[in-house]
This record gives structure tokens, sequence and C-alpha cells, in this order.
């Protein structure tokens, strides 16, 4: 222990208790958000394209990926042999 | 009407049966008709700390089963005739609890006019947790003021907010509350433990009570007694108020400063 230490108070644990919890918990509230968006979204995207092709709900994925500072929405598609077609009504 | 409460919290250890046992004690004690069931399937005790653990002959699995009608496994609580507990089982598998057989049992609870439901969740976010939440009116979530208990409050709440009945529903959401157990308030002064305002901060719902850290929940237990029982204790008189703010009743925090232990003024002479 050197002198100075005498004079530099430490740092109450519980301060770094609640700044790790704060950061923690931000975290998680924003990963456990997106999936339920991202559930959400898929089942009305899946509703939507349907009503215009006739592609299998299995066809369509959607994810979201961190790039960087970057969240990515993506959407892929596979559309059925012979392209867009029509959903017979 | 009956209210279905949950008391839960994710991690274990943390108090979630102790303070079933008082609240539920504490809303009999107030007249309320109270029925408090286990869902700890396969490592029932609720019982023993109800200190009723002689007298339970058929358990909640029984019921869903059909072995024994709901009526033969209620057991009375002997101090208190507005209170009955549902013990779980200790032999059967926990995937006994079915989704069907819980609310089966439910619906002949509020027939048989009982004002509160009261379920006393397991550890863990699967199975026994996710049923004895499925049902909830208002939950109140249990943690200790430790790193590792509000993570998994904060996990639990958001659990309730998406697999309850009335999140998938689209109801009123579940009511939540804030229980803080084991708290020493001149640890909390000193910042060497989260204190409550923190932990109310981070996990962003009230605070229905905070439990001081108490050598009398071990004699308690030790003895079957529910701890709000424990006559002049702080951590007694802490659940009474809890009870109380969750029938309405507006009742400052006490215990919080570092008042936990009375003065010898007041242990010699009372007050």
């Amino acid at each position: 222990m050197g002198l100075l230490d005498i004079f530099i108070k430490k740092r109450p644990s519980a301060h770094i208790a609640r700044e790790r919890l704060s950061l923690v918990l931000a975290h998680e509230r924003a990963e456990r958000l997106s999936t339920d968006v991202i559930a959400r979204l898929k089942e009305e995207l899946i509703a939507v394209i349907c009503r215009h092709t006739s592609i299998n709900k299995d066809a369509l994925n959607v994810t979201v990926e961190h790039r960087d500072s970057l969240e990515v929405l993506k959407v892929d598609v596979v559309l059925p042999e012979g392209g867009l077609r029509r959903a017979v009504t | 009407m009956t209210r279905v409460v949950v008391v839960t919290s994710g991690k274990g250890g943390v108090g979630k049966t102790t303070t079933s046992a008082s609240f539920a004690s504490g809303l009999a004690m107030r007249g309320k008709k109270t029925a408090v069931v286990d869902f700890d399937i396969g490592l029932r005790n609720l019982d023993l700390i109800l200190g009723c653990e002689r007298r339970v002959v058929y358990d909640f699995v029984n019921v869903i089963q059909g072995d024994a009608k709901l009526s033969q496994a209620l057991v009375r609580d002997k101090r208190n005739e507005n209170l009955a507990i549902l013990a779980a089982s200790q032999t059967k598998d926990k995937d006994a609890l079915k989704e069907e057989g819980v609310k089966a049992v439910f619906d002949e609870l509020r027939e048989m006019g009982f004002d509160y439901i009261v379920c006393d969740s397991p550890a863990g976010i699967e199975g026994g947790a996710l049923m004895a939440l499925r049902f909830a009116d208002e939950a109140l979530v249990v943690t200790n003021p430790e790193v590792s208990a509000v993570r998994d409050a904060d996990r639990m709440l958001g659990i309730i907010d998406s697999k309850s009945l009335r999140a998938e529903q689209g109801l009123e959401p579940v009511k939540e509350h804030l229980v803080i157990t084991r708290y020493v308030p001149k640890r909390a002064n000193k910042g060497e433990m989260l204190g409550h305002a923190d932990v109310q901060e981070l996990l962003n719902i009230p605070i229905l009570g905070v439990i001081p850290e108490s050598e009398v929940v071990l004699e308690c237990s030790n003895q079957g007694t529910p701890v709000i029982l424990a006559d002049g204790s702080p951590a007694a008189r802490a659940y009474d108020d809890m009870v109380a703010r969750f029938l309405g009743e507006e009742r400052p925090l006490r215990f919080i400063n570092g008042d936990a232990s009375p003065s010898l003024w007041k242990r010699l002479f009372g007050g």
C-alpha cells in the first residue's frame, strides 16, 4: 500500500455493483425486446408476402445483425420456382 | 373476485417461500380467505415453513391427476382458519403440472370463495416457475441486494411480461411489486450493499417491502412459524407493512436507516 492510498478513498463496492448491473440489464432488455419485435415482424411479413405470392412460410427468414454500432434488419425471402406468382385466392 | 398472486424471483434462496408463508398468513390475519400453493414439485418445503408438514395427506399433483379431491388436499392452518395450504408433490415428476390441470384447481378455489391464491414459485425459469406465474394477476418479485439476484429478478420480470396469460391475451398487464429481502441498512449506508433505492431504480417496479436481515427468519423456519408472527421483530413488522401496503394502506418504509435492531432502552422496556 502506497502512502497516497491513505488519502484516496476507496470507491464503495455498491456503486460498482449498480454500474455493472445497469449496463448488463440495459443490454439484456434490448435483446429481449428485439427478439419479441422480430417474432412479431416475421409473422406480419409472412402474412403480407403470402397475400401477394405463394411462398412457403419457411422460405422467410428475419434476423437482426449487429455490425459495429449499426443494427441491420435482414429479411431473406426464397421465391418459389418460376419466380413471383400471385397467390391463388 | 379471486386474485392470483405469484411469489417469484428467478434465483433460488432469496426468500420466496419465507415471503409466501408470511404474505399468505398476513392476508389471512386481515380476514382474507387465502390459499397458498406450493409449485415446487419434487422439492416441497412450504409445508415445513408453515409447520403443517405432518398433516399433509394429499398434494397438488394428486388433485390434478384426480387421485384426491381438492377439499381433501387443502390443509387448514392451525393458527388461522382463513388460511389453507396446498402442498407440492414430493414424489411425482415435475412435468405433472399441466396448464389445464392447474386451471381446473384454480377454478375450484375460486368457486370455494378464496379471496387470494398465493403461488409459491420454484427457482429457475422453467416448467414449475412458468406455471406458477401463468395465471397471475399480481406478482411479488423477491430479490436480495446482490447483483445475481437483481439480474435474475429482471429476467423474471421479462418472462412475466411475455409468458403470463395476461400478456398473451393482451389483458391489463400483471401488477408487479418489488420485495427486497435480507437487507442490512448499515451496510447499504456504508456503500457495501446495494441500497433499496438502487435496486428499485434498476428494476423499475414499485417497492412493496424491504425486509431486514434477521436471525428471527432461521428461528421461525426451525419452528415452522411464518416470520410475520414473530411478534415485535423488525422482519415481522416489515412483512406486516408489506401486507398492509398490498391491501392499499400507505405505510412509510421502516428499517432502512440502520435502526433494524432495537436500542437497549427499547429492548429492556419495550416500545
